[in-house]
C-alpha cells in the first residue's frame, strides 16, 4: 500500500506546477554537465594543460618573475605537448624523454665528476665499486684542462680542443690483464684497435701539419694529395669516451692498447676478463684496504685486532662513498670530522660520528697522488689529529669530491658531486650543516 | 506507466549534457582527440600507477641538481639544456629544442632577410678558423682584397683556432662603420695577409648567377631556399634567358636547404602541376604537394643540377624533382639525406621546438633517409649523383670558378654533350 502510495506521490511530483519541475531539470541538467567535466577534469590531471585555454596563459604571464622564468614543470608540460601533438611518430616514449632531459642537464653541468651513465655503463660502474672489474682491469678517468674548462661554463669562446679530455689510467685492479701488461697510473691512453683517441694534443697537431701544408710552396695536385690525407687521418679519431668504454667494458676478446708514459709509447694487445679486486689485502709493508661496496665490514674486523695499523691507500679507485660514511657513522669516536661544502660556500652536510665507539688503534696511511675519492677523505679526515694518525707519503690527488650516484627507471644513472670535503669551514661558510651524510646514494623509483 | 513515456528523453538528455561536460574543454580550443577516453580509462584501471610519473622523475631531478650539486650553475640554463635532451631523446637530427638567441638566428634565416652588418663574405668552417667560400661584390670584404679561398686565423688579434663557425662570425659581425682586422691565410701563394676593413651593412643574396666564361652556359648558384629565394631565382634566370644561353647548370652545393615552400615555386617553372613530393605525416596520413599552376615556361635547354653532401632538404627535393621528371642531370657527390619537414612551435619565451611533423618522397617514391654507423658517419641516403665527381681540393680551388672548379667543368662537359 505504501508503494502505491508513493508512486502516486511521484506522479503527482510531475504533475507539480513548472516552476518546481523547471528546477528540478534545471539541477538534472546542470549536475550532469558538471558530472562530465569533473570526470574529465580528473582524468587529465596528469594530462598536458590546455595551453589554448587563455585563462592558463593569462596566470603565467602574471606570475613573478616574468615569462623567461616559467616554472621547470610547466616548461616540460609544454614541450612535451608540442611533440605529443605535431612530431611525426606518433608512438613516443614520455620516460625516455624525462631521462633525456636529465642527460641534458648532467652533461650542460661541464663537470668531469658529474656524468651521465647509460645502462651499460652503469652497470659496470656498480660493478667496480664492488670492487669487480670488466675490460683490462683499469680504473680510467676523463682529464679535462680545469681552466679551459671554467672559462667554457662562463661562456667565453674557448678553443674547441681544449675541451676534448685526455683517457688517463687511475687505478689498476690487482692480478688484471693491465697490470701484467705493465700499464701504470698516470699513463694516457693513446690508441685503441688501431684508432688513436682523440685528443687537444692529436687536435693541434693536425692543425700544424695542415697550416705547414698550406704554407708551403707545393704543386696543386700534392697539397691536394697532402691535405686530403690529413682529413682523411683525422677522420679516424675514437672519441675519448667510446675508448673508455673500450677498455673497461667486456669480457671477452682482446683489445690493442697503445699509451704514453712521459715520452714514451708502449704497446700491447690485452685481453679482457672479469678480475676481482678484494677490498683487503695483506702485505708486508701494511694493508691495501679499498672502499668497494661492503668494506666498512672488513674495516670493523681489521680494527677489531687493536693493534696498530699500516693502510694502504695508494692506487685506489673513487671508491663507494656510503663505504666512507658507514665507516665514519658507525666506527669512528664520537666527533666532527669535517664539512661537505659547496663551491659557494654552502655546506651541505657534515661528516661526524655519533657512534659511541672507542679510539681507533694509532693508525699510519700510507699515501701518494694515486689516494683519491673516499680514500682521500678518510685521509684527510683523520690526519687532522697527528697524535693519533700519521700520513705517510707526499701529496693527495685533490679528489675530495662526495659523489652521488642515482639510478633512474631504465636502469640506466648518474653521477653528481654534492661537496667538496673540508676539515674546517671557512669564514665564508656561514651556513650550518642541516644534516649528517646519510645515505649516499639515491634510487629513484619508477 | 505511459505517463512515463514522456520522460524517457529526461536521462537522455542528462546523458547529453554529461557528454556535453566531458567534452567541453576541447570544445573551446577545438580541437578532439581520443587522449582523454585513454586518460578516463587509466583513472578506472585496477593496475598499479607507475611510481613517478615521467614529470615528476624530470621535477624531482631537476630540484635536486639544483639544490644539491656543488658547483655552479644556472638555472634558466639547467633548464634549456633539460629541453635540448628531452627533444634530442628522440633520436631525429632535424627535431631540436632552440634557445631564444638560436631561435632568434634560426629565424632569420630562413626569412631571408640575412642583412647584416659585417664584411660580406660567406664562410664555412676548417679546422684553421674558417674559409671564405665566396665574397660578395662591393663589400667591405671584396673592396680589401679578401678572396674566396682565403682561410681565417684571426680576427681583431684573436685566434679563430677551434670556434664555432658562428662564434666566428660573430667575431666579424659589429656595428656599422667599425674597424674588423681578419688575418687570412691565401693558400695559393701560402702567405699570411691581414686586412682591416670598416664593418657594412650587407645582404647577402640566396640565389646569384652568371654566364660562364667563354660558354654559352647559365650559372646559377642557389645557397638557401628562403622566402626570398624564388624571386631572386627568377629574375637571375630572367636575366641570363636575355643572353639567349645554350644550357644551365643550377648549383646546390652546400645548400642546406630551407623552405619547402620555396622549392616548390622554383619548382613551378619547370613543372605544372606535377606532383613535388607527397607528405606522410602522423598515422599514415599522405598529402600530395602539387607544383603551382601557370608558371612553367617551355624548356629550351639542357639543365645540370650541381650537389654534394652538404645538399640537403630542399635542395635535395628541388635535384630529385628535376631528375624525376627527367629535366635535369645530377653531376656531384651523393647528398645528405634529410627528407624531412619540420614546422617551429614558438614558447612564450622566445624559444622554439622545430619538429619534424612529416617525412616526404619525391615522386619516383624513393626514401632518402640518411643513415649513419654509431659515430656519425654516413652509410647510406640521400640522392646518388648521375655522374659522380668528387672535387679536387687544391689549394686554389675556387667554386663556381671554371678554371679551378672540376665539378663545375665535368658539368659544363655534360651539357656539351646533350647539345
Amino acid at each position: 500500500m505504501a508503494f502505491e502510495d508513493n508512486k502516486r506521490r511521484n506522479i503527482n511530483l510531475m504533475a507539480k506546477p513548472s516552476a518546481l519541475r523547471i528546477l528540478a531539470l534545471v539541477v538534472a541538467g546542470g549536475a550532469s554537465l558538471g558530472g562530465g567535466y569533473w570526470l574529465r577534469q580528473s582524468s587529465d590531471s596528469a594530462a598536458p594543460i590546455d595551453w589554448n585555454s587563455s585563462v592558463a596563459h593569462e596566470t603565467l604571464v602574471a606570475s613573478a618573475g616574468g615569462i623567461q622564468d616559467l616554472p621547470e614543470s610547466d616548461y616540460y608540460r609544454r614541450v612535451v605537448d608540442i611533440l605529443d601533438r605535431n612530431y611525426v611518430d606518433e608512438h613516443m616514449d614520455e620516460q625516455k624523454m624525462a631521462i633525456g632531459a636529465i642527460r641534458g642537464m648532467i652533461t650542460s653541468l661541464a663537470d668531469p665528476l658529474a656524468s651521465y651513465m647509460t645502462k651499460e655503463q652503469f652497470a659496470v660502474f656498480l660493478k667496480n665499486q664492488s670492487g669487480e672489474f670488466e675490460g683490462i682491469g683499469v680504473e680510467l678517468k676523463l682529464n679535462w684542462n680545469d681552466e679551459k674548462l671554467a672559462k667554457y661554463k662562463k661562456d667565453e669562446q674557448v678553443d674547441s680542443s681544449d675541451l676534448v679530455p685526455d683517457l688517463i689510467v687511475t687505478a689498476i685492479a690487482p692480478g688484471s690483464p693491465a697490470e701484467k701488461a705493465g700499464i701504470k697510473i698516470g699513463d694516457r691512453v693513446e690508441s685503441v684497435d688501431g684508432r688513436w683517441v682523440l685528443s687537444a694534443r692529436r687536435i693541434e697537431q693536425f692543425r700544424t701539419n695542415l697550416s705547414k701544408i698550406r704554407e708551403s710552396k707545393l704543386t696543386s695536385e700534392e697539397m691536394n694529395t697532402r691535405i686530403r690525407a690529413q682529413f682523411d687521418g683525422f677522420k679516424e679519431g675514437m672519441s675519448p669516451v667510446k675508448a673508455k668504454d673500450l677498455v673497461t667494458m667486456g669480457t671477452s676478446g682482446k683489445v690493442i692498447l697503445s699509451w704514453q708514459r712521459d715520452k714514451e709509447v708502449l704497446k700491447a694487445e690485452i685481453a679482457r676478463q672479469n678480475t676481482t679486486w678484494p677490498s683487503v689485502i695483506k702485505t708486508d709493508g701494511g694493508v691495501q684496504f679499498r672502499f668497494f661496496t661492503g668494506a666498512e665490514k672488513d674495516f670493523e674486523q681489521l680494527l677489531s685486532t687493536n693493534e696498530p695499523l699500516i693502510i694502504d691507500l695508494r692506487n685506489s679507485t673513487q671508491g663507494n662513498f656510503d663505504t666512507l660514511l658507514k665507516i665514519v657513522e658507525k666506527l669512528a669516536p664520537a666527533k666532527r670530522y669535517g664539512y661537505f661544502v659547496h663551491d659557494d660556500g654552502k655546506v651541505q652536510s657534515s661528516l661526524e660520528s655519533k657512534a659511541t665507539a672507542k679510539p681507533w688503534p694509532a693508525l699510519t696511511f700510507i699515501v701518494d697522488t694515486s689516494t683519491r675519492g673516499a680514500a682521500e677523505i678518510l685521509a684527510t679526515a683523520f690526519g687532522v689529529d697527528k697524535s693519533a694518525t700519521k700520513i705517510q707519503g707526499g701529496k693527495m690527488a685533490g679528489e675530495l669530491s662526495l659523489i652521488r650516484t642515482t639510478l633512474l627507471p631504465d636502469k640506466s644513472g648518474f653521477a653528481m658531486p654534492i661537496g667538496k670535503f673540508a676539515t674546517q669551514l671557512e669564514s665564508k661558510d656561514l651556513n650550518k650543516p642541516k644534516k649528517m651524510a646519510m645515505s649516499n646514494s639515491a634510487e629513484v623509483q619508477g | 506507466m505511459s505517463g512515463m513515456g514522456k520522460w524517457i528523453w529526461l536521462p537522455v538528455a542528462c546523458a547529453g549534457l554529461f557528454v556535453a561536460g566531458f567534452m567541453s574543454p576541447d570544445l573551446k580550443t577545438g580541437h578532439v582527440s581520443a587522449k582523454p577516453l585513454a586518460n578516463l580509462t587509466k583513472r578506472f584501471s585496477k593496475e598499479e600507477p607507475a611510481t613517478f610519473e615521467p614529470r615528476e622523475l624530470f621535477s624531482n631531478v631537476f630540484a635536486s641538481i639544483g639544490k644539491d650539486y656543488s658547483g655552479s650553475m644556472d638555472q634558466r640554463e639547467l633548464k634549456y639544456s633539460a629541453m635540448e635532451g628531452l627533444v634530442g631523446s628522440l633520436g631525429d637530427p632535424h627535431t631540436m629544442f632552440m634557445v631564444p638567441d638560436i631561435s632568434r638566428e634560426f629565424k632569420k634565416e630562413t626569412s631571408g632577410q640575412v642583412d647584416f652588418v659585417g664584411i660580406g663574405a660567406r664562410l664555412q668552417p676548417d679546422p684553421q678558423g674558417a674559409k671564405i667560400v665566396s665574397v660578395f661584390h662591393g663589400t667591405p670584404a671584396y673592396n680589401a682584397g679578401i678572396k674566396s679561398g682565403d682561410i681565417i686565423l684571426s680576427v681583431n688579434s684573436k685566434s679563430m683556432n677551434g670556434l664555432a663557425i658562428d662564434k666566428i662570425i660573430s667575431n666579424i659581425r659589429g656595428e656599422k662603420g667599425t674597424d674588423v682586422t681578419i688575418t687570412v691565410l691565401r693558400v695559393s701563394t701560402g702567405q699570411k695577409l691581414t686586412f682591416t676593413m670598416k664593418r657594412n651593412k650587407v645582404l647577402t643574396p640566396t640565389a646569384d648567377g652568371f654566364m660562364l666564361d667563354g660558354k654559352q652556359i647559365a650559372y646559377v648558384q642557389v645557397f638557401g631556399f628562403a622566402d626570398t629565394t624564388p624571386q631572386q631565382f627568377e629574375d637571375t634566370l630572367n636575366t641570363l634567358d636575355a643572353a639567349k644561353p645554350k644550357g644551365l647548370i643550377i648549383d646546390l652545393r652546400s645548400n642546406p636547404g630551407g623552405l619547402l615552400e620555396a622549392a616548390r615555386t622554383m619548382l613551378s617553372r619547370y613543372i605544372a602541376d606535377k606532383v613535388v613530393v607527397t607528405m606522410r605525416g602522423r598515422e599514415g596520413i599522405e598529402q600530395e604537394v602539387p607544383a603551382l599552376s601557370d608558371m612553367a615556361k617551355p624548356l629550351t635547354y639542357p639543365i645540370v643540377v650541381l650537389v654534394n653532401e652538404d645538399s640537403a632538404s630542399a635542395s635535395e627535393i628541388f635535384a630529385g624533382v628535376m631528375r624525376d621528371y627527367k629535366l635535369a642531370t645530377i653531376v656531384g657527390e651523393h647528398t645528405y639525406g634529410k627528407s624531412s619537414v619540420q614546422n617551429l612551435f614558438p614558447m612564450p619565451d622566445g624559444s622554439s621546438a622545430k619538429v619534424t611533423i612529416a617525412k616526404y618522397y619525391l615522386p619516383s617514391g624513393v626514401n632518402m633517409d640518411r643513415k649513419v654507423d654509431e659515430e656519425g658517419k654516413y652509410i647510406s641516403g640521400g640522392l646518388l649523383p648521375d655522374v659522380n665527381v668528387s672535387l679536387n681540393l687544391g689549394p686554389a680551388t675556387v667554386v663556381g670558378d671554371l678554371k679551378t672548379d672540376n665539378q663545375l667543368q665535368k658539368a659544363v662537359e655534360v651539357i656539351e654533350s646533350k647539345l
